[in-house]
């Protein structure tokens, strides 16, 4: 992170029910429209399974499941992000599944709050910091981190909804 | 007592038939009598002596037979002799027998002697006949004895007994010759008496039946001959009560009868008199109903014209509004079926936008992602990321218009979508509209050939008022040939009298007047010539004004 | 690097791994021209590029090279093992003069002027006569007698055989025998025990005149014996002349005799000089018919080919949909096409085992030299092919296990002399293909591994505990345990203890398996088993709720229909499949879907290694030919599914890997039945 006032980063923003997250947009490769996805038998209930991605085979995760949000049917406006992320030094290519793409933010990294610890619905480890957008605050995700994670949802424990299981039992 | 001339016929004829049968009676008894005298003679007494002088030569056969079979000794010559005896000797006896059928009182007595005299030659016989089957000379002798003796007296016996017969026979023939000349000598006078009654009843009846019936027929005679003359006004005097007398009568009836006939049709012409005054008022009333009729028709003729015409300018409307409407309904399919198109169009649009929706949608998202590179690109990027956001908003203003031209064209396609519908709608009704203008159309054309029918009947009546015209000329002429026909029968008439010269001076007077009838009838005849005239050429103008329509008709049947 | 200079590279490479191959190949048989022929055309065309691409010292040392062989072909000198030594030496400096080709190392320049200096030396000494081992006993010269041979009628009274006689004859050299029935054997005259024929024989070898003569000895006097020398050299070498003469009609009866054999001697030498510049003309049009191509090319090759699959799989979709009759053809057609053109390609791709296999022999070569040990590598199988991909990876592993045979299997000869072996080691790489798989054995007959020292070493080495109660082959398995090294002297070869796990973790990472077994004394044996997972297999698209499996076709034994209903709710059953008690998995019921709604439900019947498995699934699509994708590592855990594939519609299906699945489906089929009972 650069301490330069001026310096700003380009983040996508993105929808989840209403809450608005964001990324930084070194981590997206893309954006996809809704494709059919094919299941992959006994794999968690968070991975929807895989697509082809211009002839390649890309894992899909269903963001709302991380974020602990109840399933709800695809709309025209579910895309899928096309992130790179870093899993024990490695890099790996994931689809997350979220309900609407909204925009790339150029964010003036002083802007940037650090995440609350307390009072925020997702554990710290996942929330690089928060920034104020138009009427609402944006978080920002450490996507790697989020989508690495082999816990089933990011949520804290005191909001964790969903079953207590591992990705590998 | 009426005697008809009948009965006075009747009457004499029968007396006449009477007498002349008395006098067939009187011939024909004594004829009879005469035959039966006869009859008698031949039948009876007769034939006795034809049987009498049979039997005679009968026995005279026998004996001789007998005598030869005595003298014979041949056995088959004395067998063949006994039975030529035996078989004459049979039928000799039943002659005796027929004889005694016919014989009476006297000859049964004279012929039973006959019959002993016989028998006891028979008995002679049987003996000579034993001798002479044994055939010997002792025999011979024996028999000739007997025979010679015996049989010859037995034979004699006989004999006389049928010469008895002979005897008494021919003395009844000549009684029954007296007898039968008296009887002819009776009867000649009876019947001269009688012929001489005949004639005289004859002579009397006939002169009485002449002298009744000339009389009548005279009377008869003179009355016909003055009626003949036309005097009726004899008198007709009957006393006979045969049938002339009847004649009689029923001519004074006729007499009667005709005079009253003349008075009645002298009546009757006085009637026809007025009734052809009365028959030339009515064609004078008959010429001015033509004189009515004829404007009529004309007022008819015209008003027919007119309404051919308004028909005509109906029909053509009726077929303009049909056309017109055919044409809308046409019309208006073919705008519903624009109207579906556009529908379909704006579907199509609807789509291309969701289209182009989806595609502003894409562009959003490839401006994002194009974004995101440009972000990644970090400096250099920059600008490309300026390009990428304004596209993105492009993109997201043209999502947002897509959306409204989308609602917009869901809107119109609704819009259309129910005026196509009701357009839809219309078109039935329009076909009805149409079908019902057909219909008045061809009810127009309907009316059309009516109102010619109605121009052909008014024609036809034209004809008839003409005819009508005709006829009271006619009747006319015909009231004058009455009023003519009727002076004849007063002329006529004239002839016979009646009362003495009264009737000939009333039936001229009203000759005069039936002549002065007859002018005015004759004057509204002419009248009423004019008027037909006229009418006649009101309705020929009738038809020139249909003469197009007739050329039309007539080049249609040339097709 | 400009394009020209990367194809001569390549093409340099190649050559020598060939001129490699030939040198092993000459090494066994030192009497065989052939190779020597081979070898000298190889240097040959390794000097040509070498000057045309300005490696001014590549092309010196191989002109001198080049002279030595030469030399051999032309009979002037005798091939020997010192020759062999040199030269191998040679190429590993040419190796190294390729990557350094103005000699800017010192040592590669040392090298070249050693090099050169000991071939001068021995081009100098070609005449002077050194006793190779192999040429000891026979003489250089060639040449080629013409023998005709017309026994004695009577030759079988006297004992002897004519054939045993031409038989004879053979083994002196290479001989084309051609026999002639005189007329008489035909005639009804012909006596059993007399004999009819004569024989016209091309001897060439080394053998001399007199050699001939021996083998007539008992005969000679009775029959007829004609030896002529026609040539020098071996003339049966020229297909052309020895083709006319042993191809004459079937049984020809009268024999060409020595004027006619003499004629086709002459026509065939003049043509021979000529022919020489021919020949060497076909043989670059021999070779310009296979080109090289970059394996990058290649690579790119096949990922259109799986793309054209993947499309034609689209379009086949499609026309299937439109139901238009010309589409279908045009998309049979290009099913077909597409088909041959894949297996075309893959062709291309599969290379056998063997071109790895010179590689071996070279290092084993090599390092029994090093390490005083006298091995004997035998191969077998290097005929199976495996995708170049999948060669280039597990070569290095290989490569590893050999060194590791050599190192710690083989003993020295003193060792094996008193275990009772022969004093030769054997090493032996077997290949082979067994069902979707390939396997390579490398078996040794050395010492084999020592559960107790592996073991005190894991100790050791804190790998396993003291107390820990292991059988002797989990003992054995440790070897591939990272940082595990059993040798107690580290050698160059192997035994820097990084060995093992990376060969182990190579060959997983290719979705391999490696075992090992060994016996005490006996020897040790490394199985590499290898999934025959090409970038493109035929396989059976299924149907199981909503998503598509690909079953390879290798491992369906047979497809069965079952009423639904027969099927109970467990995710096991047995159920009767041709006459057989066979098991069947539910996978509705496995994969956690609903029940099947469908009347019928199909039945694969799976090859397995110990006994058929059954699976159920609710339709079969079809034969299709899937273009594996990775599945990503995200989905490790989900190791039965090999990859995945594309499938018409753009839509994904899941590769079914068949022994991992059904291995899965047993244990938990076997856990079930644990928690029953």
């Amino acid at each position: 992170m650069e301490l330069a006032s001026a310096v700003t980063q380009s983040y996508l923003t993105f929808r989840l029910d209403d809450e608005l997250f964001a990324t930084s947009v070194i981590n997206v490769i893309e954006i996809l429209e809704l494709t059919r996805i094919t299941k992959v038998p006994r794999s968690p209930s968070f991975m929807r399974g895989v697509i082809n991605l211009r002839g390649t085979v890309l894992p899909v995760i269903d963001a709302r499941q991380k974020f602990g949000l109840d399933k709800t049917p695809d709309t025209v406006n579910t895309c899928i992000l096309v992130l790179n992320i870093q899993i024990d030094n490695e890099k790996l290519t994931v689809g997350a599944l979220v309900d609407a793409v909204q925009e790339v933010l150029d964010i003036d990294i002083s802007t940037i709050q650090p995440a609350p610890s307390i009072g925020s619905r997702y554990k710290s480890e996942f929330i690089d910091g928060m920034v104020k957008g138009n009427d609402k605050f944006i978080m920002l995700l450490n996507v790697s981190k989020v989508f690495s994670s082999e816990e089933v949802s990011i949520l804290k424990e005191g909001y964790d909804m969903g079953e207590n299981t591992s990705i590998n039992q | 007592m009426k005697l008809t001339i009948k009965a006075r016929l009747i009457t004499a004829f029968v007396v006449l038939i009477v007498l002349s049968g008395t006098i067939y009676y009187l011939g024909s008894t004594n004829t009879g009598i005469l035959n039966d005298r006869i009859n008698i003679i031949v039948d009876v007494n007769v034939k006795r002596i034809l049987l009498a002088s049979k039997a005679a030569e009968d026995i005279q056969f026998i004996t001789k037979r007998e005598k030869e079979l005595i003298m014979t000794s041949n056995q088959n010559e004395v067998d063949e002799y006994i039975e030529v005896i035996e078989e004459r000797s049979s039928e000799m006896l039943a002659r005796i027998e027929q004889l005694k059928g016919m014989s009476d009182e006297k000859g049964i007595e004279i012929l039973e002697g006959f019959t002993s005299n016989w028998n006891n030659y028979t008995k002679v016989y049987n003996k000579i006949k034993a001798l002479s089957l044994k055939n010997n000379d002792s025999t011979f002798a024996v028999a000739y004895k007997l025979s010679s003796t015996d049989g010859r007296e037995a034979a004699l016996g006989a004999i006389s007994s049928l010469a008895q017969i002979l005897k008494k026979n021919e003395g009844a023939l000549a009684t029954a010759k007296v007898e039968a000349d008296t009887l002819y000598d009776n009867a000649k006078t009876n019947m001269i008496i009688l012929l001489i009654v005949a004639v005289v009843v004859s002579v009397l009846i006939s002169f009485w039946i002449i002298s009744s019936i000339s009389k009548s027929i005279n009377t008869a005679k003179l009355a016909i001959k003055s009626v003949a003359e036309g005097d009726l006004t004899i008198s007709i005097e009957n006393n006979s009560k045969d049938e002339i007398g009847d004649l009689l009568e029923y001519m004074r009836a006729m007499v009667d009868k005709l005079k009253d006939v003349l008075t009645f049709v002298s009546t009757a012409s006085d009637h026809i008199a007025s009734a052809s005054t009365q028959m030339s008022g009515t064609s004078q009333s008959m010429s001015q109903g033509s004189q009515e009729q004829a404007t009529s028709a004309e007022e008819i003729s015209s008003s027919m014209e007119e309404m051919v015409a308004n028909i005509q300018q109906n029909t053509d409307n009726a077929q303009q509004t049909e056309k017109i409407a055919l044409k809308a309904a046409e019309d208006i399919q073919e705008g519903s079926k624009f109207v579906n198109l556009t529908v379909e169009s704006m579907k199509k649009i609807a789509e291309k936008i969701s289209i182009i929706g989806e595609i502003a949608r894409q562009t959003n998202l490839l401006a994002l992602n194009a974004a995101v590179e440009a972000a990644r690109a970090g400096d250099h990027g920059k600008g490309f990321a300026v390009v990428a956001a304004e596209v993105r908003k492009l993109a997201e203003r043209s999502q947002i218009a897509a959306g409204e031209i989308n609602e917009l064209s869901s809107s119109s396609v609704a819009v259309a979508d129910k005026s196509g519908k009701l357009l839809e709608q219309i078109v039935p009704n329009i076909q009805s509209t149409a079908r019902l203008v057909q219909e008045i159309s061809a009810a127009s054309r309907e009316q059309n050939t009516g109102a010619e029918q109605v121009n052909n009947a008014i024609q036809q009546f034209n004809q008839i008022i003409q005819q009508n015209a005709a006829a009271s000329e006619e009747m006319a002429t015909g009231s004058e040939e009455l009023a003519s026909q009727a002076d004849h029968l007063r002329e006529t008439i004239v002839f016979f009298r009646i009362d003495k010269g009264q009737s000939a001076q009333r039936v001229s007077a009203q000759k005069t007047r039936a002549a002065q009838l007859a002018k005015p009838v004759q004057q509204t005849a002419k009248h009423f010539k004019g008027a037909q005239l006229k009418g006649g050429v009101n309705l020929d103008m009738a038809m020139s004004s249909n003469g197009n329509h007739d050329a039309l008709d007539n080049g249609f049947e040339k097709y | 690097m400009s394009n020209l200079q990367a194809v001569f590279l390549a093409e340099t490479e190649e050559l020598i791994s060939t001129l490699e191959s030939a040198l092993l190949e000459f090494e066994r048989d030192l009497s065989n021209l052939r190779t020597v022929e081979n070898i000298f055309r190889v240097m040959h065309t390794i000097k040509g590029s070498a000057s045309m691409f300005g490696y001014e010292n590549l092309s010196n040392i191989t002109h001198h090279l080049e002279t030595i062989f030469d030399d051999i072909r032309a009979y002037k000198r005798q091939a020997d093992l010192q020759i062999l030594e040199i030269t191998f030496r040679t190429v590993d400096h040419i190796k190294s003069v390729l990557r350094d080709p103005d000699l800017s190392q010192s040592e590669n320049k040392i090298r070249q002027e050693q090099l050169l200096a000991n071939i001068h030396l021995m081009v100098q000494q070609k005449d002077v006569r050194t006793s190779g081992p192999v040429f000891a006993d026979s003489t250089a010269v060639i040449n080629t007698y013409y023998i005709f041979f017309r026994p004695a009628e009577g030759i079988f009274r006297s004992g002897n055989n004519p054939l045993f006689l031409i038989d004879d004859l053979a083994t002196l050299g290479k001989a084309i025998v051609v026999p002639i029935f005189r007329d008489a054997l035909f005639s009804d005259n012909a006596q059993a025990d007399l004999c009819y024929t004569e024989f016209e024989v091309v001897l060439a070898g080394g053998m001399t005149e007199d050699d001939i003569r021996d083998v007539f000895l008992f005969v000679s006097d009775t029959a007829d014996i004609q030896i002529r020398h026609i040539a020098e050299g071996d003339l049966l070498n020229d297909l052309s002349f020895s083709s006319a003469f042993g191809n004459r009609e079937q049984i020809p009866r009268t024999a060409f005799g020595y004027g006619i054999v003499a004629s086709m001697v002459g026509a065939v030498q003049a043509k021979s000089t000529m022919s020489s510049v021919v020949a060497a003309d076909v043989d670059r049009l021999g070779q310009s018919t296979s080109i090289r191509v970059s394996s990058t090319k290649l690579d790119e090759l096949m990922n259109l080919v799986s793309e054209l699959v993947t499309s034609q799989a689209r379009l086949m979709l499609i026309a299937e949909q439109k139901g238009m009759p010309d589409l279908n053809a045009v998309s049979e057609n290009i099913e077909k096409i597409t088909r041959r053109l894949r297996d075309n390609a893959f062709s291309i791709c599969l290379v056998p085992i063997e071109a790895v296999v010179t590689r071996y022999q070279r290092l084993i070569r090599d390092l029994s030299k090093e390490l005083s040990k006298e091995v004997v590598f035998t191969t077998s199988g290097t005929e199976t092919e495996l995708d170049k991909s999948l060669i280039e990876k597990i070569t290095d592993p290989i490569l590893h296990l050999l060194r590791n045979c050599m190192d710690h299997g083989i003993e020295t000869p003193e060792a094996r002399r008193a275990r009772g072996k022969k004093k030769e080691g054997t090493i032996h790489l077997k290949a082979y293909h067994s069902g979707t798989y390939v396997h390579i054995e490398i078996s040794d007959d050395g010492k084999g591994i020592d559960p107790a020292r592996v073991r005190s070493k894991a100790i050791n080495k804190g790998l396993i505990r003291e107390d820990a109660v292991l059988s002797d082959a989990d003992i054995i398995e440790l070897i591939f345990s990272p940082g595990f090294s059993t040798a107690d002297i580290i050698t160059d070869v192997s035994g820097r203890g990084v060995g093992m796990d990376v060969v182990r973790r190579n060959i997983e990472a290719v979705h391999g398996e490696v075992f090992v077994e060994s016996k005490l004394n006996e020897g040790t044996q490394f199985t590499i088993r290898l999934p025959l997972t090409l970038s493109i297999m035929d396989g059976m698209l299924v149907k199981i709720a909503s998503s598509d499996y690909i079953i390879p076709l290798a491992a369906v034994d047979k497809c069965f229909e079952v009423e639904t209903r027969s099927l109970n709710g467990d995710c096991s059953q047995r159920l009767v499949l041709d006459g057989n008690l066979v098991p069947v998995f539910n996978l509705r019921n496995v994969f956690d879907e609903e029940r099947s709604g469908l009347p019928i439900t199909q039945v694969v019947k799976l090859n397995c290694e110990a006994f058929p498995v059954g699976i159920t699934v609710d339709a079969i699509v079809g034969e299709y030919q899937a273009v594996m994708k990775p599945l990503g590592d995200m989905y490790q855990s989900q190791d039965e599914f090999s990859g995945a594939t594309i499938l018409g519609d753009g839509s994904v299906a899941l590769v079914v890997d068949p022994s991992r699945f059904i291995r899965q489906l047993l244990s938990k089929s076997n856990i079930e039945n644990l928690n029953k009972n």
